[in-house]
């Protein structure tokens, strides 16, 4: 333990801690932040309709990467 | 396996091979390999998505154990960019080297579109070259930038996050 070379148990860190908390100033302004991130469950079967809908874009987007490609600027 | 994990195991099996067909099929005519069902890599690609998702959900505390789309896809692009080309497609004897890695970026970008919802036609495309220019080059192994450019990518240009009361 570190504290405990220089003579600081961690109970008495804790304390001074807890006796140096103050709220931060602009916590009222956070309200609408939130840390759970929850989530729905992942529909598959809408995400494959999606992809079959999108493959028109998605060779358009391959025949770009096979241009880069062939131009060297992904080699770089 | 209970039933319920071995469903998600398929849901997840079948929802892989739809993505490496569609990048078949995006491939140009000449390019395009065969997309191997029965891989058992495959296999091994839903098992190892199933750890990952456990490691990054115990990591990160998701309440519920449900995870935000983005983070889906960052999770599947993660583990996609380790695998060999040749372990899930098939590829002529005189393919060109470029175009294992081709069909790889564009499965990624398969999953990416499917499951952010990517509609095509409102896309940033300086954003969507960014993307592919890490998928073809970088092997995109970094999670947390994973998470931060698919999330970007999804609030930009993709249907409504999966986040419930976003």
């Amino acid at each position: 333990m570190v504290y405990a070379k220089h003579g600081m148990s961690e109970t008495r860190v804790m304390d001074s801690y807890r006796k140096n908390y103050e709220q931060l100033p602009d916590m009222d302004g956070l309200d609408g932040v939130r840390m759970d991130n929850g989530s729905e469950v992942i529909d598959y079967d809408a995400a494959v309709r999606h992809l079959a809908a999108s493959s028109a874009f998605l060779s358009e987007r391959s025949k770009r990467m096979a241009a880069r490609i062939a131009q060297g600027s992904a080699k770089e | 396996m209970s039933d319920r994990l071995s469903i998600l195991f398929l849901k997840r099996r079948q929802f892989l091979m739809e993505c490496g067909r569609a990048a078949v099929m995006a491939l140009p005519d000449g390019l395009r390999p065969v997309f191997l069902t029965e891989s058992l890599h495959l296999d091994q690609l839903v098992e190892g998505y199933g750890a990952l998702r456990d490691q990054f959900v115990t990591r990160h505390g998701m309440g519920e154990n449900l995870l935000a789309n983005h983070k889906v896809a960052a999770l599947y692009v993660q583990l996609l960019s380790k695998v060999p080309a040749e372990s899930l497609f098939r590829f002529p004897a005189d393919a060109p080297v470029d175009s294992r890695r081709l069909v790889m970026a564009t499965m990624m970008n398969a999953v990416i579109v499917a499951l952010l919802g990517i509609d095509p036609s409102r896309v940033d495309g300086l954003l969507q070259d960014d993307i592919e220019y890490c998928l073809l080059k970088e092997a995109p192994a970094n999670l947390e930038w994973l998470c931060c450019t698919l999330h970007a990518h999804c609030l930009l240009n993709g249907a409504r996050t999966n986040i419930a009361r976003y």
